[in-house]
């Protein structure tokens, strides 16, 4: 032989490789024994299924029925052949050299024949493994008579194996793989969903058959790779199908049971053969955590709605908190994993596509361990994203943003009790909060809401009111130096991460702003309100919740409303001296006593047209008494009165001794003391000027009585009592009176006139004019008597007043009278206002 | 109809009356401390409630008010002589507490301690000052 270095192929096209064939053409002392073991050898190959080659596609059922006929033993050789066998396989050498040469012989046969095969297609796997069987049987027994020394017969095997791998597993052509893998789906999982009962249609036993064949041949990695992707897939599949969108059932355990009985016995089956030598139970575990990293990933596509849920679905919460905590077992991971996982981890949200591909278990393993703080980041990072599309646009409520602020502090609290992923997870939220400028006034509210129906915020209220509030001592931080139970912040934190900032609620909301003056401010106003509105002085309602948020925002922050409650409480025991003094003459009056400074939401909204009316001078005189009382107390300082705060009770009798009781703001107390006794109506102007209170504020005040029934609107500036059974009479009455009035001035000539003249109230039914006929004077300086009455008609409203229906005569009267009362002057023919 | 008025919650605010001279309570004149800064009506730097607990004191010889604390503290000072810090002139205050507080009488002291001194310099040999003598007149009566 020569040793050019050639490729082997050119080499082989000039010698052809060596089989037992060229043996017989040695003319040697053994060649009869040779000639005998080449005939038992003879065609190197399972002679039932060479008679099999040529046939057709269809006829392989029937192959497969008869198959047992094909798992014949070789024919036990005959003495001879044995003879021949011992003479020729006489040492190591000659075993070694036989091997190789009848390996050789079987390549060409077999390679041949899975040609054959694979071109026929329609093979199932049976088929398949039945074949397998068939030649590994074959050539078993062939082995077995053969003698040879171990070394020889693991030469053997391995070239047979390696043909078998390049036939089956290698050659692209080959279904062999799918099928295996169909087969196995099918005979491992199918039969045991359908019917528990009856026996599958594989039975175990056969599985187990078909993995020892396989594993016989060397093929056991195949199997193993199939099976995980399998188990794999099966986990997944039911995860998908009964884990989706189930967050208030404990999952964990049911998908545990399922490995344990349905997924890892089958796995075990293959395990057996493995080669590999780990405790088997790792595998269990590794199975399980593959569950549990699907059920991960597919919690992490729901995050956005399961916090939604929450706390319906604080179960899901659990278990994702359980999954994430959970610590295999494996001590053996190095740097170099490390770095492939990385690179495995930087594309898809999907670990298990990540898992599927892999064959190795301890890579599988080493995965596994890496894969929770990888978890954890897509986590944070889909709830950042789903929140940014869900909530954090100008297009969402205030109210709706914190409480799903709330709900995510609690969900992740579950998740991850120490807070480092809500701590990533409210930044974004918090930078938006800060944005709405609404927020503070929603969040004081939800704290001090009392009727919690009410609370849109109810968790605020409640979490308020908690008997064991955090201690405010720990959160102001000692310096870490010095604090003695010192704890390093979890590994992944951001560094400026401070647990109590985030895991509180109300501290969390708070601290969204730098400074708590805002909230102070607000708790100041809504407090100064309620202060403003307690009629029995008690505060004790008021000065729980002002001790509950002193606990959360410092006790030194809230001067101004001890100072309000102290306020109140001061002016009950005033009023009860002052009540002593005065013998009870004062008891229906009593007032709040403010330290005017401190009242800043209360006293620097009054505004000294509105605020400043004059009350029932009864009240005037009860508050100078009062006042006076007070300056006795206290000397040096004494009291001024803010007419429009507080509240009155009154009590309105009617003529038909019915009577009423309200209770209603000052002003409009106000207002109705002056019907007090009156019978005739009263004008919104007149009312205005006694009480020194703004038109519009008159108005809405009768409106009030008016709609309560009390006051009867005549015009739309003047009222009355409603001081009859029978509304409607009443008013009809007034209504005919006034037209009656109005007629008899129109058709009575002067001599009627000038007996009104004489009367104590001249002209009273067009007083309604005067403000008319004054302000267009005021424009117009001078004007005719029948300029003003054209112009009077297009002015007034006729609900106030009929022009129409005044006579010219009667209005020049008037005229005349308003100079005579110099209000008026005349200058040639015109009149103008008397200066 | 009868109006008849049950119960009248009021609501009032306190002020200390500072122009006392023209006796018109309703003029609410919004005047701070000369020494603090802060209005009467509310508190001198170390107080927390206003009102009883940190009354003011009005300045007789002159026209200035302090908060009790406040003149108090710079009464104490050696270096005060016993004068207004506004025109130093010597400060005395206008009793119009008929009830005198501990700490009314503590200032009451003060002031007699600083005009001893300056009674007992002006003995040593020092020029007398129109305005102290004015002062000690109205210590006196």
């Amino acid at each position: 032989m020569t040793s050019i270095p050639l490729s082997k192929e050119v080499i082989e096209w000039v010698i052809p490789t060596p089989t037992l064939g060229d043996l017989s053409h040695n003319s040697t002392d053994i060649e009869n024994d040779i000639d005998y073991l080449l005939n038992w050898l003879h065609p190197y190959f399972p002679p039932s299924l060479i008679n099999q080659q040529q046939i057709q596609d269809n006829n392989w059922i029937q192959f497969n029925n008869s198959s047992h006929k094909l798992f014949n033993k070789v024919v036990e050789p005959s003495k001879r052949v044995k003879a021949a066998i011992r003479s020729c396989l006489k040492d190591d050498a000659n075993q070694l050299e036989f091997v190789k040469l009848y390996n050789n012989s079987i390549t060409i046969k077999l390679n041949s024949f899975f040609n054959h095969l694979t071109n026929s297609s329609n093979l199932t796997f049976l088929n398949y493994f039945n074949l397998i069987k068939i030649i590994n049987g074959y050539f078993n027994s062939i082995l077995q008579y053969l003698n040879m020394s171990p070394l020889s017969k693991d030469l053997f095997r391995r070239n047979l194996n390696s043909l078998f791998y390049n036939n089956l597993i290698k050659d692209d052509k080959s279904h062999f793989l799918p099928l295996l893998s169909n087969y196995l789906d099918e005979s491992l999982y199918n039969g045991d969903t359908t019917s528990a009962g009856t026996n599958p249609p594989y039975s175990v036993a056969s599985i187990n058959e078909i993995i020892h064949t396989l594993s016989s041949i060397n093929l056991i990695n195949e199997v193993n790779h199939i099976m995980i992707q399998l188990s794999i897939k099966k986990i997944k599949l039911f995860i998908v199908e009964n884990c989706s969108k189930v967050w208030n059932k404990y999952l964990l355990e049911l998908i545990n049971q399922y490995i344990q009985h349905k997924i890892y016995p089958n796995f075990l089956i293959s395990l057996k053969y493995s080669t590999i030598n780990i405790d088997a139970n790792s595998y269990l575990y590794d199975l399980i955590k593959i569950a549990h990293d699907e059920l991960v990933s597919l919690r992490i596509k729901e995050i956005y709605e399961i916090i939604l849920n929450y706390p319906t679905s604080s179960i899901a919460l659990y278990e994702l908190y359980q999954c994430f905590s959970i610590k295999f077992n494996h001590s053996n991971y190095n740097q170099q994993q490390h770095n492939q996982l990385e690179d495995s981890n930087s594309s898809s949200t999907n670990l298990i596509n990540d898992v599927s591909h892999l064959s190795n278990f301890s890579y599988l393993v080493n995965f596994s361990l890496k894969s929770q703080s990888y978890q954890r980041t897509k986590l944070v990072e889909n709830f950042i994203k789903l929140s940014h599309e869900k909530i954090l646009h100008s297009g969402a409520n205030t109210v709706d943003v914190i409480t799903t602020y709330i709900k995510t502090i609690k969900s992740f609290l579950i998740i991850d009790p120490k807070g480092v992923l809500l701590d990533k997870v409210v930044r974004p939220i918090r930078t938006y909060l800060k944005t709405r400028e609404d927020i503070i006034i929603k969040i004081v509210h939800g704290l001090l809401e009392e009727d919690d129906s009410k609370n849109d915020l109810v968790e605020l209220a409640q979490d308020l009111r908690k008997v064991d509030p955090p201690n405010k001592q720990q959160q102001t931080s000692i310096d870490d130096g010095l604090d003695l139970n010192w704890i390093p912040d979890p590994i992944d934190a951001l560094p400026d991460f401070k647990k109590a900032k985030v895991t509180d609620i109300i501290e969390s909301l708070i601290s969204i702003f730098d400074s708590n003056e805002i909230f102070i401010s607000e708790f100041t106003k809504l407090f100064g309100q309620r202060l403003i509105n307690i009629h029995d002085y008690d505060v004790q309602k008021i000065e729980t919740y002002l001790d509950l948020l002193k606990v959360r925002f410092g006790k030194d922050e809230f001067t101004s409303l001890d100072i309000m409650i102290k306020d109140i409480k001061g002016s009950k025991t005033m009023n009860q001296i002052i009540q002593n003094n005065m013998n009870g003459n004062l008891s229906h009056f009593h007032t709040s006593i403010l330290s005017h400074l401190y009242w800043p939401t209360v006293i620097e909204n009054l505004s000294d047209e509105r605020d400043y009316f004059n009350v029932p001078s009864a009240i005037e005189q009860a508050f100078k008494s009062m006042s006076g009382q007070f300056n006795e107390q206290k000397s040096g300082r004494s009291l001024k009165f803010l007419p429009s705060l507080g509240s009155v009770k009154l009590q309105l009798e009617f003529k038909n001794n019915i009577s009423k009781e309200f209770e209603v703001s000052p002003d409009k107390a106000s207002i109705i003391s002056l019907f007090n006794d009156q019978n005739e109506e009263l004008s919104v102007e007149y009312i205005s000027k006694t009480l020194n209170m703004p038109t519009y504020m008159v108005s809405s005040g009768l409106n009030f009585w008016v709609k309560e029934g009390v006051l009867i609107e005549l015009t739309k500036s003047l009222y009355i009592v409603n001081d009859d059974d029978d509304d409607d009479e009443e008013n009809n009455n007034l209504n005919t009176n006034n037209d009656l009035r109005l007629r008899s001035a129109t058709t009575t000539g002067p001599s009627s006139a000038t007996s009104r003249y004489e009367e104590t109230k001249p002209f009273e039914d067009l007083y309604v004019l005067w403000p008319f006929i004054q302000i267009l004077l005021e424009n117009i300086s001078m004007l005719t008597s029948s300029k003003i009455l054209t112009l009077l008609k297009l002015r007034v409203p006729k609900e106030t007043f009929d022009v129409q229906a005044l006579s010219p005569s009667y209005f020049e009267e008037y005229l005349d009278w308003l100079i005579e009362q110099e209000r008026l002057e005349l200058q040639g023919s015109s009149f103008k206002l008397k200066n | 109809m009868k109006v008849k008025i049950i119960d009248w919650h009021g609501v009032s605010s306190w002020h200390w009356n500072l122009v006392s001279d023209n006796q018109n309570e309703s003029e609410y004149v919004d005047e701070l401390c000369g020494i603090c800064r802060v209005a009467f009506d509310g508190t001198c730097p170390n107080c927390l409630y206003p009102g009883d607990d940190c009354p003011i004191v009005l300045g007789a010889g002159c026209s200035h008010n302090f908060h009790l604390h406040c003149i108090y503290k710079w009464l104490e000072q050696n270096s005060s002589k016993g004068l207004c810090p506004m025109c130093r002139q010597v400060f005395t205050y206008k009793e119009s507490y008929p009830i005198v507080t501990e700490e009314l009488t503590n200032l009451q002291n003060l002031i007699q301690g600083h005009k001893s001194v300056r009674e007992s310099g002006r003995e040593v040999g020092q020029e007398a000052d129109g305005f102290e003598d004015d002062g000690d007149l109205q210590m006196s009566a």
